[in-house]
Protein backbone atom coordinates (compact mmCIF):
# COMPACT_ATOMS: atom_id res chain seq x y z
CA UNK A 1 0.00 0.00 0.00
CA UNK A 2 2.72 2.47 1.03
CA UNK A 3 5.00 1.46 -1.80
CA UNK A 4 2.16 1.82 -4.27
CA UNK A 5 1.42 5.30 -2.95
CA UNK A 6 5.09 6.26 -3.27
CA UNK A 7 5.26 4.84 -6.80
CA UNK A 8 2.12 6.78 -7.69
CA UNK A 9 3.66 10.01 -6.33
CA UNK A 10 6.85 9.33 -8.25
CA UNK A 11 4.82 8.63 -11.39
CA UNK A 12 2.96 11.89 -10.92
CA UNK A 13 6.35 13.62 -10.47
CA UNK A 14 7.60 12.11 -13.71
CA UNK A 15 4.55 13.43 -15.53
CA UNK A 16 5.03 16.88 -13.96
CA UNK A 17 8.70 16.77 -14.95
CA UNK A 18 7.80 15.88 -18.53
CA UNK A 19 5.25 18.69 -18.72
CA UNK A 20 7.72 21.21 -17.26
CA UNK A 21 10.38 20.07 -19.72
CA UNK A 22 7.98 20.50 -22.61
CA UNK A 23 7.01 23.98 -21.40
CA UNK A 24 10.69 24.87 -20.91
CA UNK A 25 11.53 23.63 -24.40
CA UNK A 26 8.76 25.66 -26.00
CA UNK A 27 9.60 28.76 -23.95
CA UNK A 28 13.38 28.47 -24.39
CA UNK A 29 13.27 27.83 -28.13
CA UNK A 30 10.03 29.41 -29.24
CA UNK A 31 8.38 32.07 -27.14
CA UNK A 32 11.30 33.48 -25.10
CA UNK A 33 14.47 32.49 -26.94
CA UNK A 34 17.81 34.15 -26.28
CA UNK A 35 19.09 35.31 -29.64
CA UNK A 36 22.80 35.80 -30.23
CA UNK A 37 22.56 38.81 -32.53
CA UNK A 38 25.23 39.74 -35.08
CA UNK A 39 26.26 42.74 -32.96
CA UNK A 40 26.40 40.63 -29.81
CA UNK A 41 28.43 37.96 -31.52
CA UNK A 42 30.78 40.55 -32.97
CA UNK A 43 31.30 42.06 -29.52
CA UNK A 44 32.07 38.64 -28.09
CA UNK A 45 34.61 37.93 -30.80
CA UNK A 46 36.11 41.37 -30.48
CA UNK A 47 36.53 40.81 -26.76
CA UNK A 48 38.00 37.36 -27.23
CA UNK A 49 40.42 38.49 -29.92
CA UNK A 50 40.83 42.22 -30.42
CA UNK A 51 41.65 43.30 -33.95
CA UNK A 52 45.35 43.84 -34.49
CA UNK A 53 46.94 46.58 -36.53
CA UNK A 54 45.88 46.25 -40.14
CA UNK A 55 42.95 43.98 -39.30
CA UNK A 56 39.29 44.91 -39.47
CA UNK A 57 36.50 44.28 -37.00
CA UNK A 58 34.50 41.10 -37.63
CA UNK A 59 31.57 41.55 -40.01
CA UNK A 60 28.03 42.05 -38.77
CA UNK A 61 26.31 38.91 -39.91
CA UNK A 62 24.41 36.06 -38.29
CA UNK A 63 26.85 33.38 -37.17
CA UNK A 64 26.27 29.80 -38.23
CA UNK A 65 24.01 28.06 -35.64
CA UNK A 66 26.62 25.75 -34.19
CA UNK A 67 29.18 28.47 -33.52
CA UNK A 68 27.23 30.12 -30.77
CA UNK A 69 23.44 29.95 -30.91
CA UNK A 70 23.08 26.31 -29.88
CA UNK A 71 24.82 27.04 -26.58
CA UNK A 72 22.50 29.99 -26.01
CA UNK A 73 19.49 27.76 -26.77
CA UNK A 74 20.63 25.08 -24.32
CA UNK A 75 21.17 27.72 -21.65
CA UNK A 76 17.78 29.27 -22.25
CA UNK A 77 15.92 25.92 -22.12
CA UNK A 78 17.76 25.12 -18.89
CA UNK A 79 16.87 28.50 -17.44
CA UNK A 80 13.20 28.34 -18.44
CA UNK A 81 12.76 24.78 -17.11
CA UNK A 82 14.78 25.44 -13.96
CA UNK A 83 12.78 28.57 -13.15
CA UNK A 84 9.50 26.63 -13.26
CA UNK A 85 10.92 23.72 -11.30
CA UNK A 86 12.15 26.06 -8.59
CA UNK A 87 8.68 27.63 -8.51
CA UNK A 88 6.95 24.31 -7.73
CA UNK A 89 9.51 23.65 -4.98
CA UNK A 90 8.83 27.00 -3.34
CA UNK A 91 5.69 26.18 -1.31
CA UNK A 92 6.70 22.69 -0.10
CA UNK A 93 10.19 23.88 0.84
CA UNK A 94 8.79 26.83 2.79
CA UNK A 95 6.18 24.62 4.50
CA UNK A 96 8.31 21.59 5.38
CA UNK A 97 11.73 23.16 5.99
CA UNK A 98 11.20 26.86 6.82
CA UNK A 99 7.86 26.76 8.60
CA UNK A 100 6.17 29.60 6.79
CA UNK A 101 2.90 27.71 6.31
CA UNK A 102 2.25 26.37 9.78
CA UNK A 103 4.48 24.56 12.26
CA UNK A 104 7.18 22.34 10.75
CA UNK A 105 6.60 19.92 13.64
CA UNK A 106 2.99 19.23 12.70
CA UNK A 107 3.88 18.86 9.04
CA UNK A 108 6.35 16.12 9.97
CA UNK A 109 3.90 14.52 12.41
CA UNK A 110 1.81 13.90 9.33
CA UNK A 111 4.93 12.76 7.53
CA UNK A 112 3.24 10.93 4.63
CA UNK A 113 2.20 14.29 3.25
CA UNK A 114 5.75 15.79 3.06
CA UNK A 115 7.13 12.45 1.90
CA UNK A 116 4.55 12.26 -0.89
CA UNK A 117 5.29 15.84 -1.94
CA UNK A 118 9.03 15.38 -1.82
CA UNK A 119 9.00 12.08 -3.72
CA UNK A 120 6.84 13.71 -6.36
CA UNK A 121 9.20 16.71 -6.66
CA UNK A 122 12.35 14.59 -6.68
CA UNK A 123 10.88 12.41 -9.43
CA UNK A 124 9.94 15.58 -11.37
CA UNK A 125 13.54 16.79 -10.98
CA UNK A 126 14.88 13.48 -12.23
CA UNK A 127 12.53 13.63 -15.24
CA UNK A 128 13.53 17.23 -15.99
CA UNK A 129 17.23 16.41 -15.72
CA UNK A 130 16.86 13.38 -17.98
CA UNK A 131 14.86 15.33 -20.56
CA UNK A 132 17.39 18.16 -20.54
CA UNK A 133 20.31 15.79 -20.91
CA UNK A 134 18.53 14.08 -23.78
CA UNK A 135 17.84 17.41 -25.48
CA UNK A 136 21.44 18.51 -24.95
CA UNK A 137 22.72 15.24 -26.41
CA UNK A 138 20.42 15.53 -29.42
CA UNK A 139 21.40 19.18 -29.97
CA UNK A 140 25.06 18.27 -29.71
CA UNK A 141 24.56 15.46 -32.22
CA UNK A 142 22.79 17.79 -34.66
CA UNK A 143 25.48 20.43 -34.25
CA UNK A 144 28.21 17.82 -34.71
CA UNK A 145 26.62 16.48 -37.90
CA UNK A 146 26.00 19.96 -39.29
CA UNK A 147 29.48 21.05 -38.23
CA UNK A 148 31.09 18.14 -40.03
CA UNK A 149 29.21 18.93 -43.25
CA UNK A 150 29.82 22.67 -42.86
CA UNK A 151 33.47 22.20 -41.94
CA UNK A 152 34.21 19.99 -44.92
CA UNK A 153 32.35 22.33 -47.25
CA UNK A 154 33.97 25.45 -45.84
CA UNK A 155 37.47 23.99 -46.03
CA UNK A 156 36.95 22.93 -49.67
CA UNK A 157 35.48 26.30 -50.65
CA UNK A 158 38.19 28.21 -48.77
CA UNK A 159 40.85 26.16 -50.54
CA UNK A 160 39.24 26.76 -53.93
CA UNK A 161 38.94 30.46 -53.20
CA UNK A 162 42.54 30.80 -52.03
CA UNK A 163 43.84 28.66 -54.89
CA UNK A 164 41.98 30.69 -57.50
CA UNK A 165 43.22 33.92 -55.98
CA UNK A 166 46.82 32.75 -55.90
CA UNK A 167 46.79 31.31 -59.40
CA UNK A 168 44.92 34.05 -61.20
CA UNK A 169 45.99 37.05 -59.10
CA UNK A 170 42.45 38.23 -58.59
CA UNK A 171 43.35 40.87 -56.04
CA UNK A 172 41.27 43.98 -55.59
CA UNK A 173 43.22 47.14 -56.29
CA UNK A 174 41.82 50.57 -55.69
CA UNK A 175 42.68 53.06 -58.43
CA UNK A 176 42.26 55.95 -55.98
CA UNK A 177 44.23 55.00 -52.90
CA UNK A 178 46.39 52.24 -54.52
CA UNK A 179 45.39 49.85 -51.76
CA UNK A 180 45.63 46.25 -52.89
CA UNK A 181 43.79 43.59 -50.92
CA UNK A 182 43.17 39.92 -51.52
CA UNK A 183 39.48 40.61 -51.97
CA UNK A 184 37.35 43.74 -51.79
CA UNK A 185 34.72 44.59 -49.23
CA UNK A 186 31.08 44.38 -50.34
CA UNK A 187 28.04 46.39 -49.41
CA UNK A 188 24.85 44.64 -48.39
CA UNK A 189 22.26 45.12 -51.13
CA UNK A 190 19.61 46.09 -48.58
CA UNK A 191 21.19 47.99 -45.67
CA UNK A 192 24.55 48.94 -47.33
CA UNK A 193 26.53 47.66 -44.34
CA UNK A 194 30.06 46.74 -45.42
CA UNK A 195 31.12 43.08 -45.26
CA UNK A 196 34.88 42.96 -45.31
CA UNK A 197 35.52 39.24 -45.41
CA UNK A 198 33.10 37.29 -47.58
CA UNK A 199 35.16 34.12 -47.58
CA UNK A 200 33.44 30.95 -46.30
CA UNK A 201 33.65 31.11 -42.53
CA UNK A 202 31.75 31.49 -39.29
CA UNK A 203 29.03 33.53 -40.95
CA UNK A 204 28.32 30.95 -43.63
CA UNK A 205 29.94 28.59 -46.08
CA UNK A 206 27.89 29.23 -49.22
CA UNK A 207 25.78 32.21 -48.20
CA UNK A 208 25.82 34.53 -45.22
CA UNK A 209 22.99 36.48 -43.68
CA UNK A 210 23.55 40.17 -43.05
CA UNK A 211 22.32 41.69 -39.80
CA UNK A 212 19.35 43.07 -41.74
CA UNK A 213 18.41 39.54 -42.84
CA UNK A 214 19.55 39.77 -46.47
CA UNK A 215 21.29 36.70 -47.84
CA UNK A 216 24.65 37.48 -49.43
CA UNK A 217 26.86 35.11 -51.42
CA UNK A 218 30.24 34.13 -50.00
CA UNK A 219 33.49 34.00 -52.01
CA UNK A 220 34.61 36.97 -54.07
CA UNK A 221 34.06 35.15 -57.35
CA UNK A 222 30.32 34.93 -56.62
CA UNK A 223 29.88 38.17 -54.70
CA UNK A 224 31.72 40.15 -57.39
CA UNK A 225 28.80 39.92 -59.81
CA UNK A 226 25.94 40.37 -57.35
CA UNK A 227 27.15 42.91 -54.78
CA UNK A 228 28.73 46.33 -54.95
CA UNK A 229 32.43 46.14 -54.22
CA UNK A 230 34.22 48.86 -52.27
CA UNK A 231 37.86 49.44 -51.38
CA UNK A 232 38.88 47.91 -48.06
CA UNK A 233 40.74 51.07 -47.11
CA UNK A 234 39.05 54.14 -48.59
CA UNK A 235 35.55 52.67 -49.01
CA UNK A 236 35.18 53.99 -52.56
CA UNK A 237 33.28 51.94 -55.11
CA UNK A 238 35.23 49.49 -57.26
CA UNK A 239 34.25 48.19 -60.70
CA UNK A 240 31.98 45.19 -61.07
CA UNK A 241 33.90 41.93 -61.09
CA UNK A 242 36.82 43.16 -59.01
CA UNK A 243 38.12 40.38 -56.79
CA UNK A 244 36.89 37.72 -59.21
CA UNK A 245 38.90 38.53 -62.30
CA UNK A 246 42.61 38.78 -62.87
CA UNK A 247 44.01 42.12 -61.78
CA UNK A 248 47.23 43.19 -63.44
CA UNK A 249 49.07 46.28 -62.31
CA UNK A 250 51.81 47.62 -64.50
CA UNK A 251 54.04 50.49 -63.40
CA UNK A 252 55.84 52.47 -66.08
CA UNK A 253 58.89 54.37 -64.97
CA UNK A 254 61.85 56.10 -66.51
CA UNK A 255 63.57 59.45 -66.74
CA UNK A 256 61.62 62.62 -67.48
CA UNK A 257 60.94 62.96 -71.24
CA UNK A 258 62.00 59.36 -71.88
CA UNK A 259 58.72 58.75 -73.73
CA UNK A 260 56.74 56.97 -71.00
CA UNK A 261 53.42 58.67 -71.59
CA UNK A 262 53.58 58.36 -75.36
CA UNK A 263 54.53 54.70 -74.93
CA UNK A 264 51.56 54.14 -72.60
CA UNK A 265 48.96 55.53 -74.97
CA UNK A 266 50.54 54.08 -78.08
CA UNK A 267 50.70 50.68 -76.38
CA UNK A 268 47.09 51.01 -75.34
CA UNK A 269 46.05 52.03 -78.84
CA UNK A 270 47.93 49.11 -80.35
CA UNK A 271 46.41 46.77 -77.78
CA UNK A 272 42.92 47.96 -78.67
CA UNK A 273 43.71 47.40 -82.37
CA UNK A 274 44.88 43.86 -81.67
CA UNK A 275 41.89 43.24 -79.42
CA UNK A 276 39.42 44.36 -82.06
CA UNK A 277 41.07 42.03 -84.56
CA UNK A 278 40.71 39.17 -82.08
CA UNK A 279 37.13 40.17 -81.19
CA UNK A 280 38.06 40.79 -77.57
CA UNK A 281 36.14 43.62 -75.92
CA UNK A 282 38.21 46.43 -74.41
CA UNK A 283 36.63 48.88 -72.03
CA UNK A 284 37.71 51.38 -69.40
CA UNK A 285 36.98 50.87 -65.74
CA UNK A 286 36.21 54.50 -64.99
CA UNK A 287 35.35 57.70 -66.76
CA UNK A 288 38.65 59.36 -65.90
CA UNK A 289 40.64 56.52 -67.50
CA UNK A 290 38.51 56.69 -70.62
CA UNK A 291 38.88 60.47 -70.97
CA UNK A 292 42.65 60.40 -70.48
CA UNK A 293 43.06 57.45 -72.84
CA UNK A 294 41.00 59.12 -75.56
CA UNK A 295 43.03 62.31 -75.21
CA UNK A 296 46.38 60.50 -75.16
CA UNK A 297 45.54 58.20 -78.07
CA UNK A 298 44.32 61.20 -80.02
CA UNK A 299 47.66 62.96 -79.50
CA UNK A 300 49.63 59.86 -80.53
CA UNK A 301 47.58 59.40 -83.70
CA UNK A 302 47.94 63.08 -84.55
CA UNK A 303 51.70 62.85 -84.04
CA UNK A 304 51.60 65.70 -81.53
CA UNK A 305 53.77 66.09 -78.44
CA UNK A 306 52.56 64.67 -75.16
CA UNK A 307 52.12 67.10 -72.27
CA UNK A 308 54.55 66.61 -69.42
CA UNK A 309 53.22 64.13 -66.84
CA UNK A 310 52.13 65.83 -63.65
CA UNK A 311 54.21 65.18 -60.56
CA UNK A 312 50.95 64.85 -58.61
CA UNK A 313 50.12 61.40 -57.21
CA UNK A 314 49.88 58.93 -60.06
CA UNK A 315 46.41 57.93 -61.23
CA UNK A 316 46.32 54.76 -63.33
CA UNK A 317 44.64 54.26 -66.66
CA UNK A 318 42.47 51.24 -65.87
CA UNK A 319 41.00 49.11 -68.62
CA UNK A 320 39.23 45.79 -68.92
CA UNK A 321 40.27 43.25 -71.52
CA UNK A 322 37.44 40.86 -72.30
CA UNK A 323 34.15 40.53 -70.50
CA UNK A 324 32.80 38.60 -67.56
CA UNK A 325 34.76 36.30 -65.25
CA UNK A 326 37.46 35.62 -67.85
CA UNK A 327 38.39 39.24 -68.32
CA UNK A 328 41.50 40.99 -67.06
CA UNK A 329 41.64 44.32 -65.28
CA UNK A 330 44.79 46.17 -66.29
CA UNK A 331 45.99 49.25 -64.45
CA UNK A 332 48.74 51.24 -66.12
CA UNK A 333 50.60 53.64 -63.85
CA UNK A 334 52.45 56.38 -65.67
CA UNK A 335 54.88 57.93 -63.23
CA UNK A 336 56.42 61.35 -63.68
CA UNK A 337 60.19 60.99 -63.97
CA UNK A 338 60.65 63.81 -61.47
CA UNK A 339 59.24 61.61 -58.70
CA UNK A 340 62.33 59.43 -58.83
CA UNK A 341 64.68 62.33 -58.45
CA UNK A 342 63.03 63.68 -55.33
CA UNK A 343 63.28 61.42 -52.26
CA UNK A 344 60.44 63.36 -50.62
CA UNK A 345 58.10 62.12 -53.33
CA UNK A 346 58.90 58.46 -52.72
CA UNK A 347 55.74 58.06 -50.65
CA UNK A 348 53.64 58.61 -53.75
CA UNK A 349 55.21 55.57 -55.41
CA UNK A 350 53.25 53.08 -53.31
CA UNK A 351 51.78 51.40 -56.39
CA UNK A 352 55.26 50.24 -57.46
CA UNK A 353 55.34 47.71 -54.65
CA UNK A 354 52.05 46.15 -55.76
CA UNK A 355 52.80 46.02 -59.46
CA UNK A 356 53.23 42.56 -60.95
CA UNK A 357 54.81 44.06 -64.04
CA UNK A 358 57.23 46.94 -64.31
CA UNK A 359 58.15 48.72 -67.53
CA UNK A 360 61.35 50.73 -67.60
CA UNK A 361 61.41 53.14 -70.52
CA UNK A 362 64.82 54.25 -71.76
CA UNK A 363 65.37 57.15 -74.08
CA UNK A 364 68.12 56.00 -76.46
CA UNK A 365 69.16 59.62 -77.02
CA UNK A 366 70.54 59.77 -73.49
CA UNK A 367 73.16 57.14 -74.45
CA UNK A 368 76.45 58.93 -74.93
CA UNK A 369 77.54 57.57 -78.30
CA UNK A 370 74.04 58.00 -79.77
CA UNK A 371 73.96 61.66 -78.72
CA UNK A 372 77.44 62.20 -80.15
CA UNK A 373 76.57 60.60 -83.45
CA UNK A 374 73.28 62.48 -83.76
CA UNK A 375 74.96 65.77 -82.84
CA UNK A 376 77.33 65.25 -85.78
CA UNK A 377 74.32 65.14 -88.10
CA UNK A 378 73.71 68.82 -87.50
CA UNK A 379 70.79 70.74 -85.99
CA UNK A 380 68.31 68.09 -87.12
CA UNK A 381 70.38 65.32 -85.55
CA UNK A 382 68.88 65.40 -82.10
CA UNK A 383 65.08 65.13 -81.78
CA UNK A 384 63.22 68.43 -81.72
CA UNK A 385 61.21 67.39 -78.63
CA UNK A 386 62.64 67.03 -75.20
CA UNK A 387 64.98 64.16 -74.46
CA UNK A 388 65.99 62.51 -71.24
CA UNK A 389 69.36 63.58 -69.96
CA UNK A 390 70.12 61.29 -67.10
CA UNK A 391 72.04 58.05 -67.12
CA UNK A 392 69.55 55.15 -67.64
CA UNK A 393 71.11 53.33 -64.73
CA UNK A 394 70.41 56.17 -62.28
CA UNK A 395 66.60 55.99 -62.43
CA UNK A 396 66.69 52.21 -62.43
CA UNK A 397 68.86 52.24 -59.31
CA UNK A 398 66.44 54.70 -57.63
CA UNK A 399 63.46 52.42 -58.29
CA UNK A 400 65.20 49.29 -57.12
CA UNK A 401 66.34 51.11 -54.01
CA UNK A 402 62.76 52.22 -53.38
CA UNK A 403 61.51 48.65 -53.80
CA UNK A 404 64.16 47.26 -51.48
CA UNK A 405 63.58 49.98 -48.92
CA UNK A 406 59.89 49.20 -48.88
CA UNK A 407 60.50 45.49 -48.38
CA UNK A 408 59.05 44.63 -51.79
CA UNK A 409 60.40 41.42 -53.23
CA UNK A 410 61.39 42.58 -56.70
CA UNK A 411 61.98 38.95 -57.55
CA UNK A 412 58.23 38.47 -57.75
CA UNK A 413 57.91 41.12 -60.46
CA UNK A 414 58.55 41.01 -64.19
CA UNK A 415 60.52 43.76 -65.81
CA UNK A 416 60.17 44.92 -69.40
CA UNK A 417 63.05 47.19 -70.40
CA UNK A 418 61.81 49.29 -73.29
CA UNK A 419 64.06 51.30 -75.55
CA UNK A 420 61.70 53.94 -76.93
CA UNK A 421 61.90 56.21 -79.97
CA UNK A 422 63.09 53.46 -82.31
CA UNK A 423 61.47 55.35 -85.20
CA UNK A 424 63.54 58.46 -84.48
CA UNK A 425 66.67 56.32 -84.26
CA UNK A 426 65.87 54.76 -87.62
CA UNK A 427 65.47 58.21 -89.16
CA UNK A 428 69.02 58.94 -88.02
CA UNK A 429 70.41 55.77 -89.48
CA UNK A 430 70.55 53.72 -86.28
CA UNK A 431 68.55 50.52 -86.50
CA UNK A 432 67.70 49.04 -83.13
CA UNK A 433 67.49 45.24 -82.90
CA UNK A 434 63.98 43.83 -82.70
CA UNK A 435 64.60 40.79 -80.50
CA UNK A 436 65.08 40.79 -76.73
CA UNK A 437 68.61 39.36 -76.76
CA UNK A 438 69.70 41.81 -79.43
CA UNK A 439 68.39 44.81 -77.50
CA UNK A 440 70.01 43.54 -74.31
CA UNK A 441 73.33 43.27 -76.16
CA UNK A 442 72.82 46.73 -77.66
CA UNK A 443 72.31 48.18 -74.17
CA UNK A 444 75.39 46.38 -72.87
CA UNK A 445 77.42 47.81 -75.72
CA UNK A 446 75.96 51.23 -74.91
CA UNK A 447 77.54 51.26 -71.46
CA UNK A 448 74.36 50.15 -69.71
CA UNK A 449 75.78 46.70 -68.95
CA UNK A 450 75.33 47.20 -65.19
CA UNK A 451 71.62 47.80 -65.76
CA UNK A 452 71.28 44.67 -67.91
CA UNK A 453 73.15 42.48 -65.43
CA UNK A 454 71.44 43.89 -62.34
CA UNK A 455 67.96 43.60 -63.85
CA UNK A 456 68.48 39.89 -64.50
CA UNK A 457 69.48 39.41 -60.88
CA UNK A 458 66.84 41.57 -59.28
CA UNK A 459 63.62 40.69 -61.11
CA UNK A 460 61.84 37.41 -61.71
CA UNK A 461 62.00 37.77 -65.45
CA UNK A 462 63.42 40.44 -67.73
CA UNK A 463 62.79 41.03 -71.41
CA UNK A 464 64.02 43.81 -73.66
CA UNK A 465 61.93 45.63 -76.26
CA UNK A 466 62.48 48.36 -78.78
CA UNK A 467 59.36 50.30 -79.58
CA UNK A 468 58.21 53.13 -81.77
CA UNK A 469 55.13 54.93 -80.54
CA UNK A 470 53.76 55.25 -84.05
CA UNK A 471 50.44 53.91 -85.38
CA UNK A 472 52.33 52.30 -88.27
CA UNK A 473 53.88 49.83 -85.86
CA UNK A 474 50.62 48.68 -84.29
CA UNK A 475 49.37 45.12 -84.34
CA UNK A 476 52.63 43.19 -84.51
CA UNK A 477 55.04 45.58 -86.26
CA UNK A 478 58.81 45.37 -85.72
CA UNK A 479 58.63 48.00 -82.99
CA UNK A 480 55.06 47.38 -81.84
CA UNK A 481 54.52 49.46 -78.65
CA UNK A 482 52.05 46.92 -77.28
CA UNK A 483 54.64 44.11 -77.28
CA UNK A 484 55.78 44.76 -73.66
CA UNK A 485 52.17 44.86 -72.44
CA UNK A 486 51.32 41.67 -74.29
CA UNK A 487 54.29 39.97 -72.70
CA UNK A 488 53.22 41.14 -69.23
CA UNK A 489 49.60 40.17 -69.87
CA UNK A 490 50.69 36.68 -70.89
CA UNK A 491 52.16 36.14 -67.44
CA UNK A 492 49.65 33.48 -66.48
CA UNK A 493 49.44 31.67 -69.75
CA UNK A 494 53.00 31.19 -70.82
CA UNK A 495 54.15 28.89 -68.04
CA UNK A 496 55.85 31.64 -66.03
CA UNK A 497 55.78 31.83 -62.23
CA UNK A 498 52.22 31.59 -60.98
CA UNK A 499 51.00 30.04 -64.23
CA UNK A 500 47.36 29.18 -64.06
CA UNK A 501 47.54 26.06 -66.14
CA UNK A 502 43.84 25.92 -66.79
CA UNK A 503 43.05 29.58 -66.24
CA UNK A 504 42.87 31.31 -69.58
CA UNK A 505 42.36 34.99 -69.55
CA UNK A 506 41.59 37.64 -72.04
CA UNK A 507 45.15 38.93 -72.17
CA UNK A 508 46.60 35.58 -73.17
CA UNK A 509 43.70 34.57 -75.38
CA UNK A 510 43.88 37.81 -77.26
CA UNK A 511 47.50 37.37 -78.26
CA UNK A 512 46.88 33.85 -79.47
CA UNK A 513 43.76 34.68 -81.45
CA UNK A 514 45.36 37.71 -83.04
CA UNK A 515 48.39 35.59 -83.92
CA UNK A 516 46.20 32.87 -85.44
CA UNK A 517 44.34 35.40 -87.60
CA UNK A 518 47.46 37.09 -88.85
CA UNK B 1 15.08 41.27 -35.03
CA UNK B 2 13.85 38.38 -37.13
CA UNK B 3 15.23 34.96 -36.24
CA UNK B 4 17.08 33.44 -39.21
CA UNK B 5 15.33 30.34 -40.66
CA UNK B 6 18.50 28.35 -40.12
CA UNK B 7 18.10 28.73 -36.33
CA UNK B 8 14.44 27.74 -36.50
CA UNK B 9 15.25 24.63 -38.51
CA UNK B 10 17.94 23.53 -36.06
CA UNK B 11 15.67 24.11 -33.07
CA UNK B 12 12.72 22.30 -34.61
CA UNK B 13 14.88 19.34 -35.64
CA UNK B 14 16.54 19.03 -32.21
CA UNK B 15 13.24 19.37 -30.33
CA UNK B 16 11.46 16.91 -32.64
CA UNK B 17 14.16 14.28 -32.27
CA UNK B 18 14.08 14.71 -28.47
CA UNK B 19 10.30 14.32 -28.38
CA UNK B 20 10.43 11.29 -30.65
CA UNK B 21 13.01 9.59 -28.44
CA UNK B 22 10.95 10.35 -25.33
CA UNK B 23 7.79 9.10 -27.01
CA UNK B 24 9.55 5.91 -28.05
CA UNK B 25 10.64 5.35 -24.43
CA UNK B 26 7.18 6.17 -23.13
CA UNK B 27 5.52 3.76 -25.53
CA UNK B 28 8.16 1.18 -24.69
CA UNK B 29 7.32 1.44 -21.00
CA UNK B 30 3.67 0.92 -21.95
CA UNK B 31 4.66 -2.21 -23.88
CA UNK B 32 4.23 -0.71 -27.34
CA UNK B 33 6.40 0.48 -30.15
CA UNK B 34 9.97 -0.52 -31.01
CA UNK B 35 11.05 -0.56 -27.36
CA UNK B 36 8.09 -2.69 -26.16
CA UNK B 37 10.49 -4.90 -24.19
CA UNK B 38 10.85 -2.07 -21.70
CA UNK B 39 7.27 -2.71 -20.48
CA UNK B 40 8.07 -6.29 -19.46
CA UNK B 41 11.27 -5.22 -17.73
CA UNK B 42 9.42 -2.51 -15.81
CA UNK B 43 6.71 -4.93 -14.68
CA UNK B 44 9.39 -7.30 -13.47
CA UNK B 45 11.06 -4.55 -11.45
CA UNK B 46 7.71 -3.52 -9.93
CA UNK B 47 7.00 -7.14 -8.98
CA UNK B 48 10.41 -7.50 -7.36
CA UNK B 49 9.80 -4.32 -5.35
CA UNK B 50 6.39 -5.61 -4.23
CA UNK B 51 7.72 -9.04 -3.27
CA UNK B 52 10.58 -7.55 -1.30
CA UNK B 53 8.24 -5.17 0.45
CA UNK B 54 5.87 -7.95 1.46
CA UNK B 55 8.71 -10.14 2.70
CA UNK B 56 10.40 -7.26 4.43
CA UNK B 57 13.47 -5.63 2.83
CA UNK B 58 15.89 -7.66 4.94
CA UNK B 59 14.40 -11.00 3.96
Amino acid sequence: MVIDALLACAGLGLVIGLVLSAIGLVAGLGTHPRLVTPSGYRDERRKARPARVGEFEPDRGWPFYFFRQWQADLGQVNEETGRRYRAIWKWPAEAFFVGRHGSRFWWWVFFPIPVAFLSCLVAAGVAIGACYLLFAAVSFGCVLAAGAVWGAGAVILLGLDAGRRALLHTEASCPRCFHVSGWPAYRCTHCAVIHRDVRPGRLGAIVRRCECGTLLPTMAQRAAWRLRAVCQRCGKSLPEGVGAVRDLRIAIFGDAAAGKTRFLYAALDSLVTTAQRAHVAVGFLDRSSQDRAELGIGLVRAGRDMPRTSAAPTVPVSCQLGTGPRSTFTHLFDTAGELFRNPEMYDSLGFLGHAQGVVYVIDPFCVGWVRDRCARLGPAGLPRDRSATDDPEAIYAAVVEWLRGGGVAARTQRLAIVVAKADLMRERGIELPADSAGIGAWLQDSRAHNLVLAAGREFADVRFFAIASQPGEYGGGRYDPAAPLRWLLGWHADGGPGAAGTGRHAGADMGERAGARS
Amino acid sequence: MKTPPQFVIFRVVAATITVLILATFGLGLAGRGPLDGLGTQTSRVVNVVHDNYQRGWNG
